[in-house]
Order: structure tokens, then C-alpha cells, then sequence
């Protein structure tokens, strides 16, 4: 009970005190603020047991968790940093056990470090670097290191300190024990000061890269690439340090000195070094290439990527040693053989075509010598064609990532490469196969295909995944091809593929788009087969309804648009067809082609360009919205208003964001005035009919889509917005109270924390406020207990007195909205499946303007009108390349107990606006929808006895 | 000198039979105990009257066998129950799993089809009786055969359970590799083996002369191939072997359907798979990164696509995919398909493996257009498409350097290959690597021999002394070979590295000291003491550590500086006298006296 009480009075006192901040905040600017410092619960007392603990411990257990408890406490619970510092030194003075005195410098790091004092920084440093001196333990030696490293970094370089310490450290580079000597060597790769000039601390470092223990050899090879991320160049000679380290016994030491290699090759690619066991000299960058290639055949999974990796980023390498990553010798039996990409390559140069059997054809060819075949993979040699086969997919990730990476910058090695990333599809990994597509499509644009090369990659618009097809379209989009056939081809793979998979058809339009427009010879004698036109006979006109045939239209309209002969192929039905192609799919089709431009200017009574055209939309807006503004306009004017921006909406796709922004804020005003100006409202005390609080229902979901659905507005109109907002809530407030329906507390309080927040911000921001919002902080002030019904009183002559200020619209709007392509509008075939059970109805849709996917959501709607939010995954949102749109392909779980026919459940895009801790609406109130409902029949059976 | 003596029993210069026999530090160790398949008499099992007549137990210490192919542990039944051995036997778990299988089927076989007298054959019990001997390893498990013995398995990639064995007998050891693949494919990962740095590498060279393509080409090929001719109607035959290769191809295959969702029906014929597929199901360790990563949602060999196949679907129309066995269409199911299917020309024909001559795939494969079957007398047309592909998980030349390469061997022998195809890559490992190479024929001993090891023990305080980094001496922790001074004494069999003075002690024996002495005559006027200052000051500016009281003689470490003769004389004589430790030292001194006017 008595906690109960407690609570009800803490509730009370935080109520009230909420209370008289916001009539000081409404009060003005000069806002005095309440606020409660939270005393920290008892200073440094905690510490301080915890020193007296440790000090007087006896074992060294009981000193460690002191130390453990003293390192679990926060900065701020430690006050006297210096002192407790000196204390934790005596403790590391008096006591012998290494684990100990180990951990008292980690906490003396982390103290000072965590206070960050320059002062304590300096002084710590001095008694740390004394004890060094006398230290015999190596790994307290070794801790002590890292705790000065740590705060010669935490000092920023300040030279003095830093030159203290490497001093320290320089002659303990070759201590015996590798705790001492790899910390000494991490220490000198921070701490060294970056001069031009090569010093011999750089000579240290590099013969430490030979010490005895591997950790200090790995040690000494990182503080060396520190010491270059931090500008400081090294020089030549650590180059044959660093070659050596790739020898090494250990992983470690290999995959640092990789990285040192790739690092040293970056900075000077052109300097020439000797190659080995010959008096001819090679390019740094070319000798080190060949180093890291080397390295894809490692023992170690770790390296192997590492080098992988490395691989990628070495632009400078020459063409030569470039192609011989790609290069392997085959052979059978002594006898030289050919790879399957080879064979497929002289198929294609001799100009035909393998006939029928294929057994044998690979035999091996010419016997080879003995001694000109070299095992030993020497150099580059074969380097991405052992990373691609490797066992472990981060390796063969790395790999074809490099591999693309160069091939960008190489267009021979791209085509070289092409070959390899087809084969990657067949990886047995999802993620290397979209990978490999990527990849593709990359390099897309830096190739000329083959038809050999063709063949193979059409076979892959076969596979299932439609990531990987929708890769290939892009790519295929991208690409030159080489003739007609290979066009023809493509084509008939394509159309195959439409027919397949009737979910790719907008892909694959864009593709045709692409196609067509990138290779106007080529198409132009594919047209009268394409078509089907013939010289004689006039064939049925096709349908234009067919996507299979829209593919064919969109091929050659855009080729069209850069062949100006081929209009003369094309017959009526076809240039009709165009036409309404333009209207239907008007980013895909060339605004007017090249024989058509006469007729299309003749048509179109007013001459104007599309930017005139535009202008005199956008103008129009303005006059609507000056016509809106007039001072007398009355009801009927404002829907005329209304009716115009709705239809302009529908015309123009640019203004269309704009005009229903427009057309919505003055279906608000209109609603606004509606209820204000009932009779029922008027009469004051009774609740108004049923049709006020629908109306305010409207204006609540009105006003949600004016705040969450359009984005780019400027600070007054997103003012407007708000302050709209503010009198919905307001009205809603007013109905409550004389409804008498239920506590409007709640409803009161929203409204308060509303009014302030937007009051504050709107101050802040150097708004001016609307005359309702300045009249409400007025009456607000007035008033002496802020209850609803008393707020209502004040509210209710505001409302009906103060009209809605009308619009003011400058800035260019977007909306958020969202196109589902799949699953389509489907009564007609219901989905079947077990009652009780779910059924998977994919969806494929696109959102575009966006800006926080996370409140996107699926709302089901099932027949009896109970509805169902399903959250996406993350990861079912791609991005696009429109900023704020993105791609959903999800699935929609369907559920539901037996029906006795089949009915329609309601598939739509929302956007949950919820706010947190907002009890005012009901969850369905906070959804917008962001497009129509589908409706896709489904049919949930009854269980069959005999199946389970 | 200690040595390593190799016998191949079998699969020196040749396929089959492997069975090699290794003596290494006084034990003997049998590596694998295979059967010829090519053969049907005596010479189809090891000559195991080598090693002894009758018992084997004393004479053999160990049998390891690599895995379960026939050829690598199909004569274990007979040397163990037949001819008689009791000792250790090692093997992988999976290897224990699966070769009584395959034991069993081959045993069956031979005694039921080809109707072998069952006296000269083991039996099944003989095959039970054999496996309880067996003492099954784990991947990098090291193994206490006895107290001198110790093997440890790495993994081999060839077959599921396929490892390679490295034996260690004191400080010589031994790494056989059985068969193994460095490729990894769709179910087994490549071989891995970290640098033990052996005394001899004995690895299989089946491919020694070949450099294969990129697998993933080959698998192009055929996924093309075949869904080229499902996609016209055609009925697709692949024979296949029942273990190893076949669940790659189905794992290929049952991929390539998910992937592109396709619904013609692929059928496997039963048989002794189903009971290997269910132990595929359970070395999930076994096997590759995919399968490992995967298997918690979905075991790869659960089939999906693949379902059993009966006889009745022979006939069946529309498309399909069918593996059956055996391999080589000699006998069988497969081998009935193909006399149904062989004249329609959309069908299609897949062989995966190499065929023997005179059997039906070998004909089809060379290209015969017809093949006349005796028994009932038909002739078939062959009008299907024939495709070979290699998909053989042995290691190919660039495979087996790559593994001497990170296993660092002293030598290296090669077994199970062609004795031409050896030549070729024997010189190449002694060109390129030069290392020592051996290719043993069956019986043929090769003796290995090895640098013997000798370990001395060493004071502390000698080492300290010695290896101790010095601070002046910059270089001294850069890690090289080292010098260290002693004296080394053997006593009985210990032996020992001391320090000089306390081998002295220890011996009873005073040290006799040398010293070196030498006169150089100085004009120098003045009187004595004149000279050895000037002499000091002079010695003191180049070495810096002179040390001289009073009259007496200069003292530079060990050597010693004396001036005599008279205050009157011109002429002086100064005496310089060392030990021959300090040579170094004191000829530079007389040197630097001689000349001090210079």
C-alpha cells in the first residue's frame, strides 16, 4: 500500500511540475526551466572503498577484483584521478605478482585516458616510463608499453612526450622476451615522428621484421604500416623485409607483410627493382603484383583473402602481368591442351559452329617438351583463376571483386575476364552468384560480346533467382553486341525469358529501352522480321496489350530514334502504336521520332515545348492558389479550387506532388469551415451530430497525410502544416469535451505537449505564428488550471472566429507513394490453400520519396474488415538510384480459418506515423496508405481428413 | 646414418593394389592394403609372403588405410583374417563407416555373379570380424600407436573421409597421401596439410602429366548440356559409380534444378547408395564450407529433386535424368537403359569417368555407331548424344607440387601412377624444387636416408651466456645461426655441451694458458716511464679501455704491455705478450706500436 502511495505521489509531483513548465514556456520566450539535477549517488566513495580494499588486500585475489571493481566503475565515480593514480602506484610498487601490477597499469591507462587531462597525461607518462626502467618482468614491461602507447596517442602527438617515449621504447625493440619487443616496435609505429626523411628507426623496424619470434616480426611489420597511414614515407629498403615476411612460417607475419608489400607498391609503382636470380629489372609495382599473386595459393584462409583483396587496388599494374593472372596452361599427358574458353573462342573465329558430337574435341593437341613446361606457378600466373576456385567463398568473393575491379580500369582484361564471371553464376553460393552479376553488369559498358560469350551468359536467364536475372538485364542494357545475329539472339532470349518469367516484363522493357537504343544498325534489319511485316500481304495488327510485343515496339522505337531510315520500314498500326506507347510508358519511348516530328507538331494545336508547357502547369497552380487565397472566397469557389488541382494532379506527373498538397490543405479548410460554421457548433454546449466527429476523423487523417507524406517543404509551409495540425486537435478537443463521451485527459494533454512543442519550435526557428496559434498561447496563458474543459472554452470561439490561413506553396514537393507491381488485381482465380495454414503472396513494389522505410509497412485487409500490419524485412528494401526510393520484393503472409468460397483480402503500402506514447488515435488512424488496395482472392479450404 | 626403406607392395608405377610398406626407425608400417580390380587371381592382393610367412603381427607394427575406395583397403578382410594379423588398424570414422559397404558389395559380387569359390574368398563374418580391429581417427588427431608411433590424419578431399597420414617415429617421419584433390568440388573441400616438413612425402601422381582446366567450365558444360536436352525431351542416362562421384554430380545437379526450377524429374538407382547417403548425412564435418555453412536448414544431400528410381520409369515418356550404376555400362541397370534408350537421338548419354577397354562405354565413347550385345543377340543403334566429362577428384600436376610445396618435404616418392607419367614429374620436383625424388616399382625397396638429429643438453648459463642478445651488438636477436663456445663431451649415451672451465673441472684437468710474446724495438730518448705514458696515451685514444698503475705494465684485457731498458737509452724495448683467445686484440696492439711514429 504503501508503495502505491508513493508512486501516486511521485506521479502527482512530476504531473504538476510538467505543469508549470509549460506555463512558463507558453509564457514567452523568456522561458525559466526547472531542472532537476540528478545528484550522483555517493561520489567517489565507491572508489575510494575500493582503493582501501586493495590496499589493504593480502593475496592477490583479493587484490585483483578490487582492481576489477575499481575498472568497472564510471569516469565520473572517480574524482581525484591523480591521486588514486598514486595510489594504485604505490600498490604496484609494494606488490610482486605479476598479474597484479599487469592489471594496476591497465587501470592507471584507462583513468587517465578516461579523464583526459593533459596534466595527468604528462605526469603518468613520467612515473610509467621510471617503473619502466626498473621493470624485470616482460609482460609487466609489455603492459607497460601499450599503457604509454596508448597515452603518447591519447597526448595527440605532442612531441615533446612522444620523443620521451620512443626513446624508452627504441632500446627495448630488441629485448628478448616478445611481449616487450612487439610492444616496443607497436609503440614506435604511433609514436615516431613522421619526417621526410628515413631515419633509423625505420632501419630498426625493418630488421626487427626478421626477429626471432613472429609476434614481434608481425608487430614490427604493422607498426611499419602505421607508421605509413600516418604519412610518413618508407622507404626502398623495406621492401626486401617486406617480400621476405611473405616466406614466413607464420600466418600473421605473412598477411602483414602482404599488406606492407601492396602499401609500398602503391606509393612508388614506378621504381624499378631487380628481379631474382636474373640482372633484369621490373616495375615495383609489377614484382609486387606477382608477390601478392603468389599469395592466392596460401595455405591460410586469411591470406588468401587478404591477398585476394590486394589484389583489387593494384590500378598501377601493367597489362602484361595483368592478363596472366587469367592465364593457365592446360595439359593432358604431356600434350597441350586447350581450356573450354579457348575452344569456344576459335569456334567463333573460324565462323562455325561445332557440329553435333563433341567427344574428342578436346583432345589434347601437340606433344609438349618436358622442359618447357614449368609447374611452379611463377608470378602472376593463373592468380584469379585459383581464386575463383577456391574452397572458401570470402576468398572467391574477394577474388572476382578485384577481378572487376580491374577489369574497369583494363577493357582487354575485361573481355578477357568476361568468361570467368559467367562461370562464377554457377557458383554454389547465392551471394558470389548476385556477386558475379554485379560484377558483369560493372564492366558491362566496357565490353563487346562475343556470340560464343552471348550464349553463355543467355543460358543464365534461365535461373530462378530474379536478383541475378534483373543483373543480367541491367548488363545486357549496358553491353555493345557485335551483329545482328548476336542481337537476334538476345532478343529471342529475352522474349523467352518474358514468357518464362512474366514478373521480369518492366525489367526486361528497360533492357529492350536500352538495347534499342545503344545499337540502331543492328536492329534496323531485324525490324520487318521483328514485326512480322511483310512486302505483300498486310498482317493482323498485333496487340499492343501484349508485353512480348511492347518488348519488340520498345526495340525499335528507340533504335529508331537514331536511324532515321528505319521510319520508312514501319507501318500505320506500328506508329500508332508509338503513340500510345509515349503516353502509357513515357520515360521509355524517345519523346518523337525522327520522320514523325512534322505530324506530331501538326497534331498538337498549341506549338509549345515541354518547358513552356511546364511553366504555363506551374502557373496555373499559382492562380488556383491566388483564386484559393482571396479574401471572399467562398465554399463553392474553394471546390472549384479543388476540382482544378485535382485534374491538374492527373495531367501533369511534375506538379502532380504540388497540386495535391494544394488540393488537400484546402479540402482542410473546407472541412474546417464546415464544422465550424454548423449549427450545432454554433449552439455551443450539446456534442454535434455524428457527422462533426466524421468530419474531424477525415480532417485528423487529412492532416497526418499533409505532415508525413509529402516532404520538401520550406520552414512556413511546414509551419502551416503544423499549425493546421494543431487546430484539428484543438477541434477534436472541443468535441470531446461538450460529447461528454469519455476523459478527454488524455486528448488535453496531447494537445498541450502539441502546442508547446510546436510553439518553442516555431519561436526557435523565427517563424511568425498564424493568428489562431497566437491567440491559443494567449488564451492558454490566461487560463489558471489547464484543464480540458476549461481549455475547450478558450478554444471553442478561436476556432469558429479564425478562418484557416490560406496556402502559400513555393517549393517543389514529393510525395511518397508507392507503385505494387505484383501481386496483380486477381479476383478472377483464387489462391487456394489450407485453412489455418499461411499462404506466401509475393509482392514486388517500388516507393519512391520515402524518407524512413522503417514505418513502412503491409496492411492485409481481409473480408471481414479485421486488417493486419506486416512489418518488411530490412533487408527486402534495395535502394534505387532515385534518392529515397526503393525497390520491395517481400512476401505477404496470408491466414485465415475456412471460408465456403473464395473472397478477397486487400494488399496495400502504408505508412505507420505512429507517435510513441501518443494514446489520442487508434492504431488504424495513424496509417496513410501510400497507393490503392490489391485485391487477390484467396481461398482457405478445410483440412482434408485423408491427407494427415 | 639413419634411413626410411619404402616397398611397394602395390601401386608402384601403378594404379591399384596400394599397398606400401615403410620401416622407419625400426618399425614397420603398412600404408594401405588395397585390391586390383583389373585382376581376378593371386596377383589381385598384395604379396603379403613379403613381409613373412604366415602371422604378420610381429613383423608389422601398423596398418593405416587412407580410404574406403576398394583399391586402398579392398585386401584388408583377406591380410587380416586370412593371412593373419591382430595389430592396430587406423582409419577416419567416415572411412570406417563406408568401407564395409563397399566390402561387402564387392565380396558379393565376386563370390555370387563371377561365382568364385567361396573357400579362397573372405566372408561376410571375415568382413565384421576385420572392422572390429579397426581403430577409427579423427582430422588432426595425433595418435599414440605405441610409445614411439605417432600418426595424425589431415584432411585429403579426394572421397568423404579421405585423409593423409603423417607418421612419426622419433625424429624421422613419414607423410603418405593416399589420393587426394587440391580443387575443392560441390561436397569435399581441397586438401590442406600445414608445413610438417617431412623426411619423405609419398604422394599418389595419378594425374603427373595433366594441368586441368578451371572446374567450374566443365560444370558449365554439362548443366548446359543437359538441360539442352530435357528442354527438347530428351531422357538423360548418366552412369555412375555408386559412391564419390555420384553424390557430387547429384549435388550439382540438385543445385542446378533449385536454381533454375526445373520440374523434369531426376532419379538415382538404389542400391548400396541409399545406405552411404545416409552416412554423407552425418560427416557433416567432412565435407565443404557450402555444406557445413547450410546444413542446419537443409542437409545437402537431402535430395529434393532427386528421387529413387524404379525399373518401371525406364519407360515412362517425357524427359528425365537418370544415374544408375555401374559406371562403365559393362553390367546392369545402366547398362539396360542404355539398350532402351541408345537409338532415339534426343536422348543423351553422360559419361563422368574413365572406361575400360572392351566394356560398352569405352566402344560408345570412341564413337561406335552400333553395339552388338551376345546373350540374347541384338544389335543396338547408337543414336543418343555421347558426352565425356572428366570430373575425377585426384590431384593434378600443379596440385601435387602445390602440396610438396606446403608440406616443405626432404623427399619425395611417388606412387599410384603411370611409370611414364612419374618420370616426368620426378625430374620436374628435382628441377624445381630440387628435391630428392623416388619412384619405387611393386617390390623395388627404396632407402631413404636421413640426417640424424642429436640432442645435447646445455647448461643454462652457457646458453645465457652465448645466445643472450647483447645491446652493442645490434644484430644479434635477427634470427640466424649462431655460434656458441663449448665442449662438447659424450658420456655413455648422454651428451652434453659445457662450458670449457667446467668441462675442465668436471674432468680433473688444469688448463694449460698460451701466450703469445713479442719484442718491438722503440727511439723513443727519455726516460722509461716517458715511453709508457706516451705508448698508454696512444693506445688509450684508439681502444679507450687501457688500464696502467704506476710503473707497472699496461693491462688491455688479457694483454700485457711492458716497456724495458734504461732512462739513457734511445732505444727501447717494449714487450707485448697475449693469449691466443685474445689474438685479435694483441696483434693489433704490436701492430699499432710498431707503428706509433707513423
Amino acid at each position: 500500500m504503501a508503495a502505491v502511495l508513493k508512486k501516486r505521489a511521485l506521479a502527482e509531483y512530476s504531473h504538476s511540475q510538467t505543469v508549470t513548465a509549460d506555463q512558463e514556456s507558453a509564457a514567452g520566450p523568456s522561458v525559466k526551466k526547472v531542472r532537476l539535477t540528478r545528484r550522483s549517488e555517493q561520489p567517489s566513495t565507491q572508489a575510494e572503498g575500493y582503493l582501501q580494499i586493495l590496499q589493504r588486500a593480502k593475496t592477490s585475489r583479493e587484490s585483483l577484483q578490487a582492481l576489477t571493481s575499481l575498472a568497472e566503475l564510471s569516469p565520473a565515480q572517480v574524482e581525484d584521478v591523480g591521486g588514486v593514480v598514486r595510489r594504485l602506484l604505490e600498490v604496484f610498487s609494494r606488490d610482486q605478482e605479476t598479474a597484479v601490477r599487469c592489471a594496476v597499469l591497465r587501470l592507471v591507462q584507462q583513468l587517465v585516458s578516461a579523464a583526459g587531462e593533459r596534466a595527468h597525461l604528462a605526469s603518468a607518462a613520467d612515473e610509467l616510463t621510471a617503473l619502466l626502467e626498473r621493470e624485470t618482468s616482460s609482460s609487466v614491461a609489455g603492459q607497460c608499453l601499450s599503457a604509454l602507447s596508448e597515452l603518447g596517442a591519447l597526448s595527440g602527438g605532442e612531441a615533446r612526450l612522444s620523443a620521451r617515449l620512443v626513446a624508452a621504447a627504441r632500446p627495448r625493440l630488441s629485448h628478448a622476451s616478445h611481449q616487450v619487443a612487439a610492444r616496443a616496435a607497436a609503440l614506435l609505429g604511433r609514436l615516431l615522428p613522421v619526417s621526410p626523411q628515413p631515419t633509423d628507426d625505420l632501419t630498426q623496424l625493418g630488421e626487427a621484421t626478421r626477429a626471432q619470434d613472429p609476434r614481434v616480426r608481425c608487430a614490427a611489420l604493422q607498426a611499419l604500416l602505421t607508421l605509413h597511414g600516418r604519412g610518413l614515407s618508407l622507404g626502398g629498403p623495406l621492401y626486401a623485409d617486406a617480400v621476405a615476411a611473405l616466406r614466413d612460417d607464420y600466418e600473421s607475419v605473412r598477411e602483414a607483410g602482404l599488406q606492407l608489400v601492396h602499401v609500398l607498391a602503391q606509393t612508388a609503382p614506378e621504381r624499378l627493382v631487380p628481379l631474382a636470380e636474373s640482372d633484369q629489372t621490373v616495375r615495383l609495382v609489377d614484382d609486387a603484383f606477382g608477390h601478392i599473386c603468389n599469395a592466392i595459393n596460401d595455405l591460410s584462409v586469411r591470406v588468401r583473402v587478404r591477398a585476394a583483396t590486394l589484389l583489387g587496388s593494384m590500378t598501377a599494374v601493367s597489362t602484361k602481368f595483368l592478363e596472366q593472372t587469367l592465364d593457365k596452361k592446360l595439359m593432358s599427358n604431356m600434350r597441350r591442351k586447350r581450356s573450354g574458353h579457348e575452344r569456344l573462342r576459335t569456334l567463333v573465329v573460324r565462323g562455325e559452329w561445332s557440329s553435333g558430337k563433341k567427344w574428342g574435341d578436346d583432345a589434347p593437341k601437340e606433344q609438349l617438351q618436358a622442359d618447357t613446361v614449368s609447374l611452379m606457378s611463377s608470378g602472376a600466373c593463373g592468380a584469379f583463376v585459383h581464386g575463383l576456385e577456391d574452397e572458401f567463398l570470402e576468398v572467391r568473393s574477394a577474388a572476382l571483386e578485384s577481378m572487376t575491379e580491374l577489369a574497369t580500369l583494363h577493357p582487354h582484361f575485361a573481355e578477357m575476364s568476361l568468361d570467368f564471371i559467367v562461370d562464377m553464376f554457377n557458383d554454389e553460393i547465392a551471394e558470389v552468384r548476385l556477386r558475379a552479376v554485379d560484377s558483369l553488369s560493372r564492366i558491362g559498358q566496357m565490353i563487346t560480346l562475343r556470340e560464343d560469350q552471348l550464349d553463355e551468359i543467355l543460358a543464365v536467364l534461365e535461373v530462378y533467382s530474379i536478383d541475378t536475372r534483373e543483373g543480367l538485364h541491367r548488363m545486357l542494357g549496358d553491353c555493345r553486341l557485335g551483329n545482328t545475329d548476336s542481337l537476334k539472339l538476345c532478343v529471342e532470349k529475352l522474349l523467352k525469358n518474358l514468357k518464362r518469367y512474366p514478373q521480369d516484363k518492366r525489367s526486361l522493357w528497360r533492357c529492350f529501352q536500352r538495347m534499342g537504343a545503344a545499337h540502331p544498325d543492328l536492329v534496323l534489319p531485324l525490324v520487318p522480321s521483328l514485326l512480322h511485316i511483310h512486302p505483300y500481304f498486310q498482317l493482323p495488327e498485333q496487340d499492343v496489350q501484349d508485353p512480348a510485343y511492347v518488348c519488340i515496339l520498345l526495340l525499335v522505337m528507340n533504335a529508331a530514334a537514331g536511324s532515321p531510315t528505319m521510319m520508312a520500314l514501319l507501318d500505320d498500326n506500328t506508329r500508332r502504336h508509338f503513340l500510345y506507347l509515349r503516353d502509357t510508358l513515357p520515360g521509355m519511348v524517345p519523346d518523337r521520332l525522327p520522320g514523325q516530328a512534322a505530324a506530331a507538331a501538326a497534331a498538337a494545336p498549341s506549338p509549345s515545348t515541354p518547358a513552356a508547357a511546364r511553366d504555363n502547369a506551374a502557373e496555373f497552380l499559382q492562380s488556383v492558389l491566388r483564386r484559393a487565397a482571396e479574401p471572399g472566397a467562398g465554399r463553392a469557389a474553394l471546390e472549384q479550387c479543388r476540382r482544378d488541382l485535382d485534374r491538374l494532379a492527373q495531367i501533369d506527373s511534375a506538379l502532380s506532388a504540388r497540386a495535391q498538397f494544394a488540393s488537400t490543405y484546402i479540402h482542410c479548410q473546407l472541412l474546417m469551415a464546415q464544422v465550424t460554421g454548423d449549427a450545432s457548433w454554433r449552439a455551443g454546449t450539446a456534442a454535434g451530430p455524428a457527422r462533426l466527429q466524421t468530419s474531424a476523423d477525415t480532417l485528423t487523417a487529412l492532416t497526418l497525410r499533409l505532415q508525413h507524406r509529402f516532404s520538401g517543404l520550406e520552414a512556413d509551409e511546414w509551419a502551416a502544416v503544423r499549425q493546421l495540425r494543431l487546430r484539428l486537435l484543438a477541434l477534436r478537443l472541443v468535441l470531446q469535451v461538450r460529447g461528454r463521451t469519455g476523459s478527454a485527459l488524455a486528448l488535453g494533454e496531447h494537445f498541450l505537449e502539441q502546442a508547446q512543442q510546436l510553439e518553442r519550435h516555431l519561436v526557435d526557428g523565427g517563424q511568425p505564428l498564424d493568428a489562431f496559434t497566437e491567440a491559443l498561447v494567449r488564451g492558454l496563458e490566461a487560463l489558471e488550471e489547464r484543464k480540458a474543459g476549461a481549455m475547450a472554452r478558450v478554444l471553442a470561439p478561436l476556432l469558429t472566429d479564425i478562418p484557416v490561413p490560406p496556402l502559400r506553396l513555393r517549393s517543389p514537393l514529393t510525395q511518397a507513394e508507392a507503385v505494387i507491381f505484383e501481386p496483380r488485381q486477381e479476383t478472377e482465380h483464387p489462391q487456394k490453400f489450407t485453412a489455418g495454414l499461411v499462404l506466401g503472396i509475393p509482392l514486388d513494389c517500388e516507393l519512391r520519396h520515402v524518407s524512413d522505410v522503417s514505418q513502412v509497412r503491409l496492411r492485409v485487409q481481409y473480408p471481414d474488415q479485421r486488417a493486419q500490419l506486416v512489418l518488411p524485412r530490412a533487408t527486402d528494401f534495395r535502394p534505387l538510384d532515385e534518392p529515397a526510393s526503393y525497390r520491395l520484393r517481400t512476401t505477404v503472409l496470408v491466414s485465415h480459418q475456412v471460408w465456403s468460397e473464395d473472397g478477397e483480402v486487400e494488399i496495400s503500402v502504408v505508412l505507420d506515423v505512429k507517435e510513441p506514447g501518443c494514446k489520442v488515435l487508434r492504431q488504424e488512424d495513424w496509417l496513410i496508405a501510400l497507393c490503392d488496395a490489391v485485391r487477390v482472392a484467396v481461398q482457405p479450404r478445410a483440412v482434408r481428413r485423408n491427407v494427415i | 646414418m639413419p634411413e626410411i626403406k619404402v616397398t611397394p607392395l602395390g601401386a608402384g608405377q601403378d594404379v591399384g593394389r596400394s599397398c606400401i610398406l615403410v620401416s622407419i626407425g625400426g618399425k614397420n608400417i603398412m600404408l594401405d592394403c588395397g585390391m586390383h580390380m583389373g585382376h581376378n587371381d593371386e596377383r589381385r592382393f598384395p604379396d603379403f609372403s613379403y613381409i613373412a610367412d604366415g602371422s604378420l603381427t610381429e613383423h608389422l607394427d601398423c596398418v593405416i588405410i587412407s580410404h574406403f575406395h576398394l583399391d586402398h583397403c579392398g585386401a584388408l578382410p583377406f591380410m587380416t583374417e586370412m593371412v593373419g594379423y591382430s595389430g592396430p588398424i587406423y582409419m577416419t570414422y567416415p572411412t570406417k563407416a563406408i568401407a564395409p559397404i563397399l566390402l561387402e558389395d564387392m565380396r558379393k559380387v565376386a563370390v555370387e555373379r563371377k561365382g568364385e569359390s567361396s573357400t579362397s574368398f573372405f566372408t561376410s563374418q571375415m568382413v565384421k570380424e576385420c572392422m572390429k580391429k579397426v581403430t577409427a581417427v579423427n582430422l588432426h588427431q595425433t595418435v599414440q600407436v605405441d610409445s614411439e608411433i605417432e600418426i595424425k590424419a589431415y584432411y585429403a578431399g579426394h572421397v568423404l573421409g579421405a585423409a593423409m597420414f603423417h607418421v612419426r617415429v622419433g625424429d624421422q617421419s613419414v607423410v603418405y597421401t593416399g589420393d587426394y584433390n587440391m580443387t575443392p568440388d560441390r561436397h569435399l573441400g581441397a586438401a590442406w596439410i600445414d608445413k610438417c616438413c617431412p623426411d619423405l612425402l609419398i604422394t599418389e601422381s595419378t594425374y603427373a602429366t595433366t594441368i586441368r582446366d578451371s572446374k567450374r567450365c566443365r560444370e558449365r558444360d554439362i548443366l548446359k548440356k543437359v538441360h539442352e536436352c530435357v528442354e527438347r525431351g530428351g531422357k538423360v542416362l548418366i552412369p555412375v559409380f555408386a559412391l564419390g562421384r555420384a553424390q557430387e554430380l547429384c549435388i550439382l545437379l540438385e543445385s542446378y534444378w533449385e536454381r533454375t526450377n526445373l520440374k523434369v524429374p531426376v532419379y538415382f538407382s538404389l542400391g548400396l547408395t541409399e545406405k552411404a547417403n545416409n552416412y554423407y548425412k552425418m560427416f557433416i564435418t567432412w565435407t565443404n564450407q557450402k555444406i557445413k555453412k547450410t546444413f542446419v536448414e537443409r542437409n545437402m544431400f537431402e535430395f529434393k529433386h532427386i528421387k529413387p528410381f524404379d525399373k518401371s520409369y525406364m519407360e515412362n515418356p517425357g524427359p528425365m535424368v537418370v544415374f544408375a550404376s555401374p559406371g562403365m555400362l559393362h553390367a546392369g541397370l545402366s547398362l539396360n537403359i542404355f539398350k532402351r534408350w541408345a537409338p532415339d537421338e534426343k536422348n543423351m548419354l553422360i559419361m563422368p569417368g574413365y572406361c575400360v577397354v572392351g566394356t560398352v562405354g569405352h566402344k560408345v565413347l570412341n564413337g561406335a555407331k552400333k553395339v552388338e550385345f551376345e546373350n540374347p543377340r541384338t544389335v543396338v543403334d547408337v543414336r543418343m548424344a555421347v558426352e565425356y566429362m572428366s570430373f575425377s577428384a585426384h590431384a593434378d600436376a600443379k596440385g601435387i607440387m602445390q602440396l610438396i610445396q606446403y608440406c616443405q618435404p626432404k623427399n619425395v616418392m611417388l606412387v599410384h601412377g603411370d611409370a611414364e607419367k612419374m618420370v616426368f614429374l620426378k625430374s620436374k620436383i628435382q628441377q624445381e624444387l630440387s628435391l630428392d625424388c623416388f619412384n619405387p616399382a611393386n617390390g623395388e625397396t627404396c632407402t631413404i636416408v636421413t640426417k640424424p638429429t642429436i640432442a645435447a643438453d646445455v647448461s643454462l648459463s652457457l646458453l645465457k651466456r652465448d645466445l643472450q642478445p647483447v645491446a652493442e651488438i645490434g644484430d644479434l636477436r635477427v634470427k640466424r645461426r649462431k655460434l656458441l663456445h663449448g665442449v662438447l663431451m659424450v658420456k655413455g649415451n648422454k651428451v652434453r655441451v659445457l662450458d670449457s672451465d667446467a668441462a675442465c673441472a668436471e674432468l680433473g684437468v688444469t688448463r694449460h694458458e698460451i701466450r703469445f710474446t713479442s719484442t718491438v724495438t722503440l727511439e723513443d730518448p727519455g726516460p722509461v716511464s716517458r715511453t709508457i705514458d706516451k705508448l698508454h696515451t696512444h693506445l688509450q685514444k684508439r681502444l679507450g679501455i687501457t688500464q696502467h698503475l704506476g710503473d707497472g705494465p699496461i693491462n688491455i684485457g688479457s694483454v700485457l704491455l711492458q716497456v724495458s731498458g734504461s732512462d739513457q737509452e734511445d732505444l727501447k724495448e717494449a714487450i707485448v705478450s697475449w693469449t691466443y683467445q685474445d689474438d685479435a686484440l694483441g696483434s693489433y696492439i704490436l701492430n699499432s706500436i710498431k707503428n706509433i711514429d707513423r
